[in-house]
C-alpha cells in the first residue's frame, strides 16, 4: 500500500469493521493533523473556538476533528491574518483535525439580500451596507486554503429543502460546475481535502445524479448537504440512505448539519461517518444537558435541590463534581454553567460516538440501536421515521 | 482556625500563616494573602478543571452571600455546607455579606437590617437571618453582618449609625456563633466601621477588639465596585493607620475590594494582611490583561511590554494602561507575541495578543477565560512576590522600587 515514492496523501480512509447486518461501518480517517475514529461527531467550534473551551479540554473530551467556519473567519479575523500565523490551527493552538465549510450556507441563511448567479453568491457587506461582495468557488477556496483545515468544503449552490421545480435541478448541476473550479483553484492538494457536497433537494432522482456527477470526481471524501433544513423526518432518511448508496464504499461520508442523537444512530446505520451540529453547545447555553433519555432543562425549579450530577455513569469533569443543584443555581447566570454544560455535552457525544463504533466493531450494532431506542422510548412509541428507517436497512425496532 | 505571625515587626509588613482550618487540618496559608473573587459560587469564567490548570494548589477564595443567598435553601438540605455544593470542597471558604466587586448601593440599610442585592433584587437581611444563611453555607471563615455604606464623604450622623448597628448585629451574631454547633470551630470576623471618622473608628475597634473574633475587616472605606481602583494612597493612609493602632496586632487584618497594585503595597506596608481578588476580575471584565511588574527582579522586562510596539491613539491610553494592556485595542489585532513574554500561564505560553483580541471582538467565552486564567496567575505571583520580599528582607526596596518604575 505504502509507496514510498509518493508522499502521503491528505486523507487515507481505513475500514476496520462493517456491520453485517446495517449499513453502519467504522474505520480511521487519517488526515495530516490528527487520524480520527469514525464515525465521528464534529463540534462546531465557528469562530475559531469552541464556546468557551480550552483545546486542552477539547482533547481530554477525546475531540477528534474540529469545525470552524469560513463565513466567519473570512471576515473575521481574515484571510491575511490567517496567513501570517499560518493557519487556524496555530491561531487557536489546536493540533488535532480541523474542517471548514464553504461559507456559502451562511450567506444564504444570514443575509437576506444573497443573490446566486452562475459566478457565485453576491451579497450585501455585512459592514458596509452599500457594497456588494462576491463569493465564488475560487474565492471560498482561497480562503479556506489560508485556514488550512484538513478537510476544507466545495462552495456549494443550496436552496432551501422546500423548494420544488427546476431551481432544484440548476442547484444540483451547478454545484457540480462549481466543484470543478474548486478542485482547479485548490492550492494545497497536499495538505488539504476537498469534499463536494451531494445536492439536489428532496427529488431522489436529482439526489442520485448529483452523487453519481460527484463520484467522477477526483476526490478523497464526500458530504451529504442541503438536507436538516426543516423537510420531513421520511424525506430526510430516505435521501441520506439514497445517497449512501451511490456513493463509494471506500470513502468517508460526511452528513451536514446533524446531531441529534436519535438522528445519529440511525444515519451511522445508513452507512454516515461524520456528522457536525452546533445542537450540543447551543443548547448548553441555555441550560440544557443530554442524557440517553433525552436533554435536562437546568433551568427548571425541580433540580433546585437535586444533588445527583447529571448523569451517573458520566465521567466528565462536570458529573464528577457538580450537581443539578449547583447547576441550577448558576445556568444561563455564570458562564461557568455554560463551560460545564459545554463539557458534559460534548463528552455525551464522544460517548455516543465511541459506543457506535465498538459495538460496529463487536458486530453489536443492532443489538446497540435497539437498546439505545428502547433507552430513548421507554414507552416504546418509536416515531415512524426511525423504525422506517432502520426496517431498510435491516435493523427491526422490538 | 489559627493566624500565626511570623515576621519579627507586628505593625507594618508583616508575614503570617493561617492554620489550624478545622475543615482543611493539612492546609496553611501564608499571609499576605488574597481571596479569589466569586460570583453566584463560581470562580467567574473558571471551571474547577481549568482551575487546576491555574494552580493546583488549594487557594482561598472569597464567596459573597450577595451572589449566592438564592441557593439558600439548596445548600442547607444539601447538608454539606457551600464549600461541597459549589464544587470547591478542596479550598477555603471565606463569606463575606457584600460583593467587593460590584460594590455597595447606597440608601438601602436600616437599623435592623442590611440590604443584599441579589440577581432576584434586593434582599433585606436581619442579623438572626444572616445567621441562618451562614449556618446552612458553614463556611470556614465569615464575617459578622455589618453596615458598610460609608465613604470618605460620610458625615458624623452617618458613620456613627453604621458604628452602632454593626455592634448591635455583631452582639447577635456572637451569640448565635457560640450556641451553633457547626459553626463554633469556623472563623468568625469582626468588621471594624466608622468610614474616614477617626473618633467613629475608634469607638468601633474598641468594641470590637475584645471579641474572639479570629481577625478583622477594615470595611466602610468606601462603597466598593469598580470605583475603588482610583482611590490613592493618601486618601485611606491617615484614617487605616489609626484604626489599626486600636487592633490587637496578633489577629489578622483584611480591606476588601479592587485596590490598585500600588495601593495594595502600601496596604501591605501598614500591616494589612489580606485582600480580595475583586481587581483581576474587573480587568478582565473589561478585556485586559495586568502586566505590570509582579517580579522582585525583573523591572525592566516588565515595563518594557507596557510600550506600544505601533502607535496608539491617545484615547486608547487609560488611566490604567500602567498595570495592563487593553486587549480590545485593535493594534494587538496581528500582534504574535504572549501577552507577556516573561509570564508562565496557561495563556501566555499557549496564546497570543492577537488570539485574545480576535476572542474579545468575536465576543467569545474564550477570550474571558484566557484572560481570567492569566490575570488570576498573575495576581497570585504578584502576591508570592510580596511575600518573598518581606521573607527575605528586601521589602523597602521592592516597595521603593515599584513605585518609582510606575513613574517612568
Amino acid at each position: 500500500m505504502c509507496n514510498s515514492e509518493m508522499s502521503t496523501p491528505p486523507l487515507t480512509f481505513k475500514l476496520l469493521a462493517t456491520c453485517k447486518v446495517s449499513k453502519a461501518r467504522t474505520g480511521i480517517m487519517t488526515l495530516p493533523h490528527h487520524a480520527v475514529d469514525t464515525p465521528v461527531f464534529m463540534p462546531v467550534g465557528t469562530q475559531g473556538t469552541l464556546k468557551g473551551l480550552l483545546p486542552q479540554q477539547l482533547e481530554r473530551l477525546d475531540c477528534q476533528i474540529i469545525l470552524g467556519n469560513t463565513y466567519h473567519l473570512g471576515t473575521r479575523p481574515g484571510p491575511e491574518l490567517m496567513k501570517k500565523v499560518g493557519g487556524l490551527h496555530n491561531f487557536m493552538n489546536w493540533k488535532r483535525a480541523l474542517l471548514t465549510d464553504s461559507g456559502g450556507f451562511q450567506m444564504v441563511s444570514l443575509l437576506k439580500l444573497a443573490e446566486i448567479t452562475e459566478e457565485g453568491v453576491k451579497f450585501q457587506s455585512p459592514y458596509d451596507k452599500t457594497s456588494e461582495v462576491m463569493l465564488s468557488p475560487e474565492h471560498s477556496i482561497e480562503i479556506q486554503n489560508a485556514i488550512g483545515a484538513d478537510i476544507i468544503m466545495q462552495l456549494d449552490d443550496v436552496v432551501k429543502t422546500t423548494t420544488v421545480g427546476p431551481r432544484v435541478e440548476e442547484a444540483m448541476n451547478r454545484t457540480t460546475r462549481w466543484l470543478d473550479r474548486c478542485l482547479s483553484a485548490h492550492k494545497n492538494p497536499n495538505s488539504q481535502n476537498i469534499f463536494p457536497i451531494v445536492q439536489g433537494g428532496l427529488d431522489p432522482k436529482l439526489r442520485a445524479e448529483s452523487a453519481r456527477q460527484l463520484t467522477k470526481r477526483n476526490v478523497r471524501g464526500f458530504a451529504i448537504g442541503g438536507l436538516s433544513g426543516g423537510e420531513s423526518k421520511d424525506e430526510f432518511w430516505k435521501m441520506v440512505h439514497l445517497s449512501t448508496d451511490i456513493l463509494p464504499e471506500d470513502k468517508p461520508r460526511y452528513l451536514m448539519g446533524v446531531g441529534f442523537a436519535s438522528d445519529l444512530v440511525v444515519c451511522c446505520a445508513l452507512g454516515v461517518d461524520m456528522f457536525d451540529c452546533v445542537f450540543p453547545t447551543r443548547t448548553a447555553r441555555f441550560g440544557c444537558a443530554l442524557i440517553a433519555t433525552g436533554q435536562l432543562n437546568l433551568k427548571q425549579q425541580v433540580y433546585y435541590k437535586d444533588y445527583r450530577p447529571i448523569d451517573e455513569e458520566c465521567s466528565c469533569s462536570t458529573c464528577k463534581r457538580y450537581t443539578r443543584a449547583y447547576l441550577h443555581s448558576i445556568a444561563t447566570h455564570e458562564t461557568v454553567a455554560c463551560h460545564l454544560l459545554t463539557v458534559h455535552n460534548i463528552a455525551f457525544q464522544m460517548k455516543l460516538m465511541r459506543s457506535v463504533r465498538e459495538s460496529i466493531k463487536a458486530q453489536k450494532f443492532p443489538e446497540f440501536v435497539q437498546n439505545f431506542m428502547s433507552v430513548l422510548y421507554p414507552e416504546k412509541n418509536y416515531p415512524t421515521w426511525i423504525v422506517d428507517a432502520l426496517s431498510a436497512v435491516n435493523i427491526q425496532l422490538k | 482556625m489559627k493566624f500565626v505571625l511570623c515576621s519579627a515587626s507586628k505593625c507594618s509588613r508583616r508575614l503570617g500563616k493561617i492554620i489550624d482550618i478545622q475543615r482543611l487540618p493539612d492546609l496553611a496559608f501564608e499571609t499576605p494573602l488574597f481571596f479569589l473573587h466569586s460570583k453566584g459560587g463560581a470562580i467567574p469564567h473558571i471551571t474547577h478543571e481549568v482551575l487546576q490548570m491555574i494552580s493546583g494548589k488549594p487557594i482561598s477564595i472569597q464567596v459573597p452571600v450577595a451572589s449566592t443567598l438564592h441557593s439558600e435553601d439548596a445548600v442547607r438540605d444539601f447538608k454539606k455546607g457551600l464549600a461541597e455544593f459549589i464544587g470547591l470542597a478542596e479550598n477555603l471558604i471565606y463569606c463575606t455579606v457584600q460583593d467587593s466587586a460590584a460594590g455597595v448601593a447606597s440608601g438601602f440599610n436600616d437599623k435592623s437590617k442590611v440590604s443584599v442585592f441579589t440577581r432576584k433584587g434586593r434582599r433585606e437581611l436581619d442579623a438572626e437571618r444572616y445567621m441562618n444563611v451562614m449556618e446552612a453555607f458553614c463556611p470556614d471563615m465569615y464575617q459578622v453582618l455589618h453596615d458598610g455604606d460609608t465613604d470618605a464623604n460620610s458625615g458624623k450622623k452617618r458613620v456613627t449609625k453604621a458604628v452602632d448597628r454593626t455592634s448591635r448585629f455583631t452582639e447577635v451574631c456572637l451569640q448565635r456563633h457560640k450556641s451553633s454547633e457547626v459553626l463554633q470551630n469556623k472563623a468568625i470576623l469582626g468588621v471594624i466601621e466608622g468610614g474616614h471618622n477617626i473618633s467613629a473608628r475608634e469607638t468601633s475597634a474598641k468594641e470590637m477588639r475584645d471579641h474572639p473574633f479570629a481577625g478583622f475587616v477594615i470595611d466602610g472605606l468606601c462603597k466598593q465596585g469598580p470605583e475603588t481602583e482610583n482611590i490613592q494612597t493618601s486618601d485611606i493612609k491617615e484614617i487605616i493607620e489609626k484604626t489599626l493602632a486600636f487592633l490587637p496586632t496578633d489577629k489578622f487584618r483584611i480591606i476588601h475590594g479592587c485596590w490598585n497594585p500600588e495601593v495594595i503595597l502600601d496596604l501591605v506596608d501598614m500591616g494589612i494582611d489580606m485582600f480580595d481578588g475583586s481587581y483581576p476580575f474587573i480587568v478582565t471584565e473589561r478585556g485586559a490583561a495586568l502586566t505590570f511588574c509582579n517580579q522582585i527582579d525583573s523591572y525592566t522586562d516588565c515595563h518594557s511590554l507596557n510600550t506600544p510596539s505601533k502607535e496608539t491613539e491617545e484615547e486608547n491610553i487609560s488611566e490604567c494602561s500602567i498595570y495592563e494592556i487593553d486587549l480590545n485595542n485593535k493594534m494587538y489585532f496581528d500582534d504574535l507575541q504572549p501577552v507577556s513574554k516573561t509570564c508562565s500561564c496557561l495563556t501566555c505560553k499557549e496564546h497570543t495578543r492577537a488570539y485574545i483580541h480576535h476572542l474579545l471582538s468575536a465576543k467569545e467565552l474564550l477570550g474571558t477565560v484566557l484572560l481570567m486564567i492569566h490575570n488570576i496567575h498573575h495576581y497570585m505571583e504578584f502576591f508570592q512576590t510580596i511575600r518573598r520580599a518581606i521573607k527575605d528582607d528586601i521589602w523597602e526596596d521592592f516597595h521603593k522600587k515599584f513605585k518609582q518604575n510606575l513613574k517612568k
